[in-house]
């Protein structure tokens, strides 16, 4: 395929850049004693964002190719910012004009349109999402390329956004004031939540620990009004903490350096392994990193950022870590994917072990539902709740969001063309189990 | 990946159940009865309804149900409409608001106000080759019973609809599969029935098991393969994945047989054999 040398050259370029970096990069010592990566240079300062963005841009310039015309006729609406909401919002209408093109150009014609936007933060994030609805839908090898491969450009895009996002909240966080729009920090706890105390009493073996175990469960996710960023006071404690800080960033720069020596994927587990080494054996730390700060894609840039911006509370090390935080999301997934093996008893899909403990694999692509849980298991059995209840709670939280989000999966399965009915409800199946194994998980680490 | 025979031949056996709302698309089959009627169908899944909070979603649900069946019976040549129904929202877990006719309950008209079902997986996940679903729900709404219409008494009754019901697919080869369900139902009803002073109750409790063949004749294949490179040998590896778009299928054997134990609302029969032929286009 004439594409695929392309492909390769930006997956090359972003290898490189990753291993060699940015300025701080140090060559890194026997791989096979990698207790602590190389540091990369952070994302904390307009200078440093200014060059990771001049190396992101060139990549995509040259993935793109020749400058092409815009495939798609609504140019402004493109390059227009791409809210969170929009990430549903908009499939119905994206959609129809996206399947225009040739899938197999797809990739480069949404790095030529990036590049035509000048690389605004909708094109990078609205391209990111078209990507990952591919993905969800198990679509992304249509474009002619592995899901992985295809994951290192979406990844690209989406630190185009992170990147010009966070150059934004500096500008933002030099001009703040006293005054600021209503944010998060303001926002009252989310009144449709109430229902779920009521609704979530019945399927728990109504117990009434099991019940106090899940409202605390759903007030430890503490849903605000108008925001869909959950975990807000969790956040501000990883915030806070320099250790916590201080794991996520090594983290990150350990999941750089892995795209940069792939064959370190090839240990089983070998990334849960990598976190306990690099937390010094800590696995409360390491769930609350993981399972809050790093599980929520852009949300907490998105909508903490701004907030802490206003407020003159956006040091360089919160930056930095909104920065890499959202994009371990990204990063641990796309590395997930090309970690992951086929196995005997499960020839059809591709199972995960690499992040997770070692007694645990998946074929469920979303470790972040394990992580959430296994944080929200922890956080429970520390303040006492049973094994059996902390398990009762979390597999009836996940049955409440599966059971209100499968009425978006089914039209949006209609939208892409695929099975509306059946797989909606076995993919919803699967996510309450990767939650419940992710709770139980997080109840027994720390008990 | 659906086929609307067998979903035609849930919906002709229980009326109340959810298995019928795991398919969208469309659909015509051809019925014979041991009780000596022969029926055609026709069946089409709608997106009509705009999603309530467009805030959250920019579209419409495909959730609008229209479907209907001509039976006629072998002895007297009369035709009639045996069946037929517009309901806003038919999903598997979810009915709203819907007009029917059912002469298998002795509905001439009928609104299924609100039906709510749990799905449970027995077996199966996204890339499985078959799966299997338990259904527990129940539906409620309002019937006009007609004796003309296989009632035992006319009036106008209440009704509730608790099912349970294990329904479920396994694929054979790439093209062909069979599907499979079995189900049973208490359907009961109080109203005013036949005149009679104050209020009369009715009840019945059809148990039905299905059995379908489909074979795909859609030209483009179903699934591909999906290369994955293992990172430790280098060596590729192929899963699979479903290709986007609807299906052609035809149904060549479909077969339901449906016991009643008892029956105090209908004059049906208390066991019925129906074997049917059909096509579908269909996910």
């Amino acid at each position: 395929m004439s594409t695929e040398p392309r492909l390769f050259g930006l997956l090359c370029a972003v290898a490189f850049a990753a291993a060699s970096g940015v300025a701080q990069a140090e060559v890194p010592a026997a791989v096979t004693s990698l207790a602590r990566p190389p540091s990369y240079l952070p994302m904390d300062s307009a200078a440093n964002l200014q060059t990771r963005f001049t190396q992101l841009s060139s990549y995509v310039d040259s993935f793109a190719g020749a400058p092409a015309p815009f495939a798609l006729r609504d140019r402004e609406a493109y390059c227009a910012e791409f809210a969170v909401f929009d990430m549903l919002r908009k499939t119905d209408e994206l959609w129809p004009s996206v399947k225009q093109i040739p899938r197999t150009s797809l990739l480069q014609a949404m790095a030529n349109m990036i590049r035509a936007c000048g690389y605004s933060e909708g094109a990078t994030r609205r391209s990111g999402y078209l990507i990952d609805y591919l993905y969800w839908n198990r679509l992304a090898d249509t474009t002619g390329f592995e899901v992985a491969d295809v994951l290192v450009v979406r990844d690209t895009f989406y630190e185009l956004f992170f990147n010009r996002r966070a150059a934004r909240l500096l500008v933002e966080a030099e001009h703040a004031n006293d005054t600021h729009p209503l944010d998060i920090f303001d926002a009252a706890p989310m009144t449709r939540v109430r229902p779920f105390h009521a609704v979530g009493s019945l399927p728990l073996v109504v117990t009434p620990a099991a019940l106090r175990a899940f409202d605390q469960l759903v007030k430890t996710v503490d849903f605000r009004e108008g925001h869909l960023l959950p975990f807000r006071g969790a956040l501000m404690g990883v915030l806070r903490d320099d250790a916590d800080l201080a794991l996520l960033f090594a983290f990150y720069d350990y999941l750089l350096s892995l795209r940069a020596q792939p064959q370190l994927l090839a240990e089983r587990h070998g990334g849960w392994h990598a976190l306990l080494r690099l937390s010094n054996g800590d696995t409360p730390r390491v769930l609350r990193v993981l399972g809050v700060l790093s599980s929520l894609l852009y949300l907490p840039i998105d909508e903490l950022g701004p907030a802490l911006a206003a407020r003159k509370l956006l040091t360089p090390e919160r930056l930095r870590a909104l920065h890499a935080g959202g994009m371990v999301y990204y990063l641990v997934n796309e590395l997930d994917e090309r970690a992951g093996r086929v196995l005997p008893n499960t020839p059809h899909e591709v199972t995960f072990d690499f992040f997770y403990p070692d007694t645990y694999s998946s074929t469920n692509w979303k470790w972040y539902h394990y992580f959430n849980n296994a944080y929200l298991g922890c956080e429970l059995t520390r303040q006492g709740y049973a094994p059996l209840e902390v398990r009762a709670a979390a597999k009836t939280l996940a049955g409440i969001y599966e059971g209100i989000t499968i009425h978006l999966a089914i039209p949006s399965r209609k939208t892409i063309g695929l099975d509306t009915r059946v797989n909606p409800v076995l993919e919803a199946m699967d996510d309450i189990t990767i939650n419940e194994d992710g709770a139980v998980f997080g109840a027994e680490a720390c008990k | 990946m659906a086929v609307f025979a067998f979903t035609s031949l849930a919906t002709f056996a229980r009326r109340a159940g959810a298995a019928d709302a795991y398919y969208e698309g469309e659909a015509a089959t051809v019925s014979v009865r041991s009780d000596e009627r022969v029926q055609v169908g026709a069946k089409t899944d709608l997106g009509l309804v705009p999603f309530p909070d467009r805030d959250v979603w920019n579209g419409r649900m495909n959730a609008t149900r229209v479907e209907a069946t001509a039976g006629m019976s072998w002895k007297s040549g009369v035709v009639d409409l045996d069946q037929a129904r517009v309901q806003l929202i038919r999903w598997p877990h979810l009915h709203v608001l819907g007009v029917e006719r059912e002469r298998m309950l002795g509905t001439t008209f009928g609104i299924e106000a609100l039906a709510l079902y749990v799905p449970f997986r027995l077996a199966g996940t996204l890339a499985d080759q078959h799966w299997a679903l338990l259904t527990v729900g129940a539906s409620v709404g309002y019937r006009h019973l007609a004796e003309s219409f296989q009632a035992r008494a006319s009036g106008d009754v209440a009704f509730a609809t608790p099912s349970v019901e294990i329904v479920g697919q396994s694929s054979l080869d790439p093209r062909l599969s069979l599907r499979f369900s079995m189900g049973a139902s208490y359907v009961a009803a109080v109203g005013s029935l036949d005149g009679r002073r104050g209020v009369g109750t009715a009840h019945t409790a059809p148990v039905t098991v299905t059995m379908a063949l489909a074979y795909d004749v859609t030209a483009r294949p179903r699934l591909r393969s999906v290369r994955h490179t293992d990172v430790a040998t280098g060596e590729p590896r192929f899963v699979q994945a479903v290709n986007e778009g609807r299906r052609f299928r035809i149904m060549p054997v479909q077969l339901l047989s449906q016991i009643r134990p008892f029956d105090t609302l209908t004059t049906m029969t208390s066991s019925l054999l129906v074997a049917q032929v059909g096509a579908s286009y269909e996910y």
